[in-house]
């Protein structure tokens, strides 16, 4: 629905967070002031936090006979025509061998996907996959920036700042030095402290945004992140809900195919397919199923994971599937948290609504005996699940700096089922159903501030 | 004021497994000539009621004992022991002797504080237009006491331990007239009486983590650091006295081979973001042939470190 | 779009309440310039200008030399005792503890034990006392056979504070004690902030007893919020009206959970989705642990914020309970031992109206850990947190939807609105 006009947040000069209203550009299509663009109404949206339907009944009024006609109604031409939970087609996604995750190009589906429950990534996007409306802005299309550009801005800001405070800096240091009556030539160290700062900046800024866009430029099509096996990417349908003017603008800008693709990563393909039976994984063509499908991302789930065929209790996909299920199925929105060095950050409502408010990060736990039998698996588990301090004290000040609580979840780990250590595959809910899962919430404690 | 010197090499107190500064002329030394600032963890008397300004003893990190001692500028005295031997088998005549000194020292205090006292005194009564010496009226209040009042603004009782004595009238006391009691001392270090104990030979260096090259690595490049377990890292590094300095990276060792989360580098990078600090990671090069022995300490060791920082913002 | 997370810029926005200035060497000459001039109260000093990098400006080198100079001069106050204000106590090397003959009672509200007609303090008090400069500690008299019992000739000589460490601290393994250094830190770090400290019953245990309080109230509310909750009803309603498939080992063993169907709420959904166990933090407590004297993790010390109600005769419970480890000597711990940890704490939920977040951060057990790295303590709150037990799905209205059906929800709890 609503990938195209809304406004996004601009900064205002200081580094503020910025407000959030959008500001007409200087874009010469606009001829006239148009009225400041509303926001998206996230609520409406994002209204469901599944993608799947339920059907309430109407409201029971006690006062009021006709609420109970309705209810009827209601109950019984669902009796004759139940209505579905799920979608009528099933979602349907490609497994990338290269990338190790889903990859979905159907329109319809990404956005399903995204705004029922903000599963997936857009791959050229920072999360929700915004890589068209970005290119049409580029080509002057869209009146309003999308969030990489707002941040692009800021960075930019932010950067012309500091070498604006360093130079300062500098100034009052030669001045010192003047005073003092040493020689005039600035010490050497503060000229290559600026430099250093304008150098990197320069490559970053380049790396993040620059770069893809100018080969856009060029080739018209970029040949990144897709294998030939995948299907061609759907052209961009007119039927789309888009604004008229939009849509006319899409086709003058001559962008054919939207380029992005929405990346599911593991845990969310599994939840998606076993836990909501909402979408189907084929492999150059084949679809895969769901049993098929656990065995494959446990396979792949660690770099140095040979060709066997057994999976380990312990195996970093099932840990992290398991907590990835039990947040999701108490209602939580599950993101990954790379960006802030941990396992996943959980949002209540999505993260347009609210910052995270909790950081997850899974210890595994080996407390059954099986573990401690012998020497060797003494050892093993040592390695495994031995975690310093300094690691502790690390990932929770980068979360109190952004205002997040760091939750420690501990997986108990059973042990094998089958005496060769490898689990059955078959029986995918029993498998989960033998973890056990223990949170623990964490917070710098100062003893100052606590006397009262 | 004139620059502390110190006789090398000193002694370092090694306590339960801990390596320990008393001497207060040797925390300043040893700060001021070899970078060592360790961390100061006892309490500042009158000021007790804070944890910001801490006072002696300056504990030691291993890694900076152990460097001090490479060096030659140091050396371990296991203190428990003397001290055992010392002042529980002190013979008689000894303790008369320094009770003796401690009485003559604790007249000279009460002496110099009386003084204070009364050049206090006699400077407000002078600045209130009235001259002569201290009157009946004004209360007896040594500089110590002074500084205690000041110092406890707490509700709570236990800490209000050095009452101002009450302002009704005390007799004057004219200098010689009457014996002054003594003030009681608790000395800082145990010497005197005991004496300055040589090196234990048998003792062997003191033990390091495996983050010593790293420490070693940076000290001989002028850093100074500190424990970083706040801050999520081995050492605070600064480029100058911790005193006048902000940190520039908060370092981790790492040994060469050491496998790590690649989270942890994200970890790290968000960690210095907004604090002008990068995060730094680094460790001996073990996989070099050339084999090294001894200390870590001279340019050229082998140890490389890497510095992250978040390019995110 | 927006992405809350990613626009905020991620700076150290901290608040003022969460800066602890013990993080950062602070320069001595704010404290000078408090002790020795005026009757000012010493406050705690504003965070001081510091320098980014040596540079070779006379002004720098200066400022270094003051504030080294200062911070040399307040090392060097030393420990004196009016002879009005001194209490004199001696050191007993059998038990590595003082005790004093003389009581002031002012200064033994919160510590010392009263044994045998003589006031006795335990090594860490003992030390504490001596280096704030409020005790004098003496080293015991030798007696031999042909000394007489003359009082002035059986002073002992004055420990210094090098001398209390190495007794107190030094000494402490040799009567199979267990206070080391890092619990000093604490002890003393604690003190300093103003807390009365005790020893918690079990610190020289391996573990203390599995804690039950509270649990036997929980029961009973717990009992008396079924009957009530007429939320039965409506379960009962909406099961004559909702279609499910069947087939429930199938589902389980290759999916899909949620089998096309018709669903009045998420919060069917989402129930059938809670397959994966959780930690049931209402049961009973239990080790899963044998009892073994080289877990470093008990609780170590009871501590009791300063309201002045304390009474040592009956202390009550404590406002926080720590446990001190050695960031060297331990690692994080297993859920084993963080689980047998908090069992020895009582049960503490969080109060009936606070919000979501709150509730989750509060946990149902806590413990404070301090860890302790080279002399510097870091403290660290660890609740139990029952994101089960406080299901976000259930607290959440969605907008659009407008009233459920059936009769309404009642709830035994307060339901806060979650954010």
């Amino acid at each position: 629905m609503a990938s195209a006009i809304y406004s996004a947040e601009v900064p205002s000069l200081v580094t503020d967070p910025g407000t959030n209203r959008a500001v007409p550009t200087e874009n010469a299509t606009e001829s006239q002031r148009a009225p400041r663009p509303k926001k998206p109404n996230y609520g409406q949206i994002h209204s469901r936090p599944l993608p799947l339907e339920t059907y309430p009944l109407p409201a029971f009024i006690p006062h009021n006979p006709l609420s109970i006609f309705r209810i009827v109604y209601v109950v019984f031409s669902q009796l004759f025509r139940p209505p579905s939970s799920h979608p009528s087609v099933c979602y349907k996604g490609y497994f990338s061998h290269e990338t190790q995750s889903v990859h979905v190009t159907d329109c319809k589906t990404i956005r399903a996907l995204w705004e029922k429950g903000f599963f997936g990534k857009g791959n050229l996007s920072r999360s929700e996959p915004r890589w068209l409306d970005q290119e049409m802005r580029k080509r002057g299309l869209l009146a309003q920036e999308t969030s990489e550009e707002v941040t692009r801005k800021r960075r930019e800001e932010r950067r012309r700042f500091k070498i604006e405070r360093a130079r300062k800096e500098r100034e009052a240091i030669e001045q010192q030095l003047r005073e003092e009556g040493k020689i005039s030539h600035p010490a050497p160290i503060d000229e290559t402290e600026t430099l250093d700062n304008a150098q990197p900046q320069e490559i970053r800024q380049q790396l993040s945004n620059g770069n893809i866009n100018d080969r856009i430029e060029e080739n018209g099509r970029i040949k990144y992140g897709r294998t030939p096996a995948l299907p061609e990417k759907t052209p961009i349908k007119t039927t789309q809900p888009l604004k008229l003017d939009t849509r006319h603008s899409v086709e003058a800008a001559g962008i054919e195919l939207d380029e992005e693709h929405l990346q599911l990563n593991p845990e969310e393909v599994l939840f998606l397919a076993y836990g909501l039976g909402v979408l189907e994984v084929s492999d150059q063509g084949i679809p895969i199923p769901t049993s098929s499908l656990f065995k494959l991302f446990c396979r792949h789930s660690s770099c140095q994971s040979p060709e066997t065929q057994s999976i380990q209790p312990d195996d970093s996909f099932l840990l992290k599937y398991v907590v990835y299920h039990h947040f999701r199925s108490l209602g939580w929105v599950v993101r990954p948290g790379v960006k802030f060095a941990v396992d996943y950050l959980l949002y209540n409502k999505g993260p347009v609504f609210s910052h995270a408010e909790f950081a997850v990060m899974i210890i595994p736990s080996y407390n059954h005996t099986y573990w401690s039998e012998s020497l060797e698996r003494k050892v093993k588990i040592q390695q495994k699940e031995k975690r310093d301090w300094w690691w502790l004290h690390r990932i929770n000040r980068v979360q109190t700096q952004v205002h997040k609580s760091l939750v420690l979840v501990y997986v108990e780990i059973p042990p094998p089922l089958h005496d060769d250590g490898a689990i059955s595959e078959l029986d995918v809910g029993n498998i989960l159903k033998r973890y056990n899962v223990r949170e623990f919430a964490l917070r710098r404690w100062v003893a100052n501030r606590n006397r009262d | 004021m004139a620059d502390i010197s110190v006789q090398e090499p000193f002694p370092i107190s090694l306590i339960a497994n801990r390596y320990l500064l008393f001497d207060v002329n040797i925390v300043t030394y040893a700060r001021r000539e070899h970078n060592i600032c360790g961390v100061l963890i006892g309490t500042i008397p009158h000021l007790s009621q804070q944890n910001i300004f801490l006072g002696i003893p300056l504990e030691l990190m291993p890694e900076e004992a152990r460097l001090l001692v490479e060096k030659g500028h140091a050396y371990i005295v296991e203190d428990v022991e003397s001290h055992k031997s010392g002042f529980l088998e002190m013979s008689r005549e000894e303790r008369l002797a320094f009770l003796q000194v401690m009485d003559k020292q604790g007249r000279e205090t009460a002496l110099s504080n009386k003084k204070k006292a009364e050049e206090r005194s006699e400077k407000a009564l002078q600045r209130k237009g009235l001259a002569g010496k201290a009157q009946e009226s004004s209360p007896r209040v040594s500089e110590t006491a002074e500084l205690n009042t000041r110092a406890y603004t707490d509700a709570d009782a236990e800490t209000s331990l050095f009452d101002l004595p009450s302002g009704t009238a005390s007799p004057i006391f004219s200098q010689n007239s009457i014996a002054l009691e003594p003030y009681f001392i608790t000395p800082t270090t145990s010497y005197p009486p005991l004496p300055i104990p040589p090196t234990t030979p048998t003792l062997s260096l003191p033990d390091v983590p495996r983050t010593y090259p790293l420490f070693a690595h940076l000290h001989s490049r002028g850093y100074f650091m500190t424990p970083g377990l706040r801050f999520g890292c081995h050492y605070t590094v600064y480029p100058g006295d911790p005193l006048r300095f902000h940190s520039h990276f908060l370092a981790t060792g790492a040994d060469w081979d050491e496998e790590f989360n690649l989270l942890d580098i994200v970890g790290g990078g968000r960690l210095g973001t907004g604090v002008k600090k990068a995060y730094l990671i680094g460790g001996a090069d073990t996989s070099s042939k050339d084999s090294r022995s001894g200390g870590y300490s001279d340019v050229g060791d082998g140890v490389r470190a890497f510095s992250i920082e978040w390019a995110g913002l | 779009m927006a992405d809350k997370d990613e626009d905020t810029p991620q700076l150290s926005g901290v608040n003022a309440g969460d800066i602890d200035l013990s993080d950062e060497t602070q320069d001595f000459r704010f404290l000078s310039n408090l002790s020795f001039s005026g009757t000012d109260l010493p406050k705690i000093p504003k965070r001081g200008e510091k320098d980014f990098e040596p540079h070779a400006t006379s002004l720098q080198s200066s400022t270094l030399a003051a504030s080294r100079a200062a911070m040399h001069s307040a090392l060097s106050i030393p420990r004196i005792h009016p002879p009005k204000t001194h209490i004199m106590a001696t050191y007993d090397p059998d038990t590595n503890m003082a005790y004093v003959d003389k009581i002031k009672s002012q200064h033994f509200q919160t510590i010392g034990k009263f044994f045998q007609g003589k006031e006795w303090l335990l090594p860490e008090e003992a030390l504490f006392m001596l280096e704030r400069g409020s005790l004098d500690v003496r080293w015991p008299v030798l007696r031999t056979a042909d000394e007489d019992e003359n009082d002035s000739n059986s002073l002992g000589v004055p420990m210094s504070l090098q001398g209390a460490y190495a007794a107190f601290i030094g000494m402490e393994c040799g009567v199979g004690g267990k206070l080391t250094l890092e619990m000093y830190n604490v002890y003393a770090g604690l003190k300093r902030a103003g807390y009365v400290v005790l020893r918690s019953g079990s610190w020289n245990n391996e573990r203390g007893a599995l804690d039950f309080t509270n649990l036997a109230k929980l029961d009973a509310r717990e009992a008396t919020n079924k009957f009530w909750n007429f939320r039965i009803f409506a379960e009962i309603w909406e099961m004559l009206l909702t279609r499910k498939s069947d087939g429930g080992a199938e589902r389980l063993a290759l999916g899909p959970l949620i089998t096309p169907g018709l669903y009045r709420t998420y919060d069917d959904i989402y129930r059938l989705l809670q397959i994966i166990p959780n930690h049931n933090r209402r049961s009973p407590p239990t080790f899963s642990l044998p009892a073994d004297s080289s877990n470093p993790f008990h609780v170590t010390y009871h501590i009791y914020k300063p309201t002045g109600k304390f009474r040592k005769s009956a202390p009550g419970p404590p406002d926080y309970r720590v446990a001190v480890v050695n960031a060297r000597e331990t690692s994080v711990p297993t859920m084993a031992q963080l689980s047998d940890l908090l069992a020895t704490t009582p049960y503490d939920p969080p109060s009936a109206s606070s919000q979501l977040y709150q509730r989750l951060k509060h946990g149902s057990r806590n413990i404070i850990l301090a860890i302790v790295d080279q002399g510097i303590p870091s403290y660290i709150r660890v609740a139990d947190a029952s994101f089960s037990d406080e299901k976000l799905y259930e607290r959440q209205a969605r907008g659009s939807r407008g009233k459920r059906g059936g009769f309404g929800r009642g709830r035994g709890r307060g339901r806060g609105r979650g954010r």
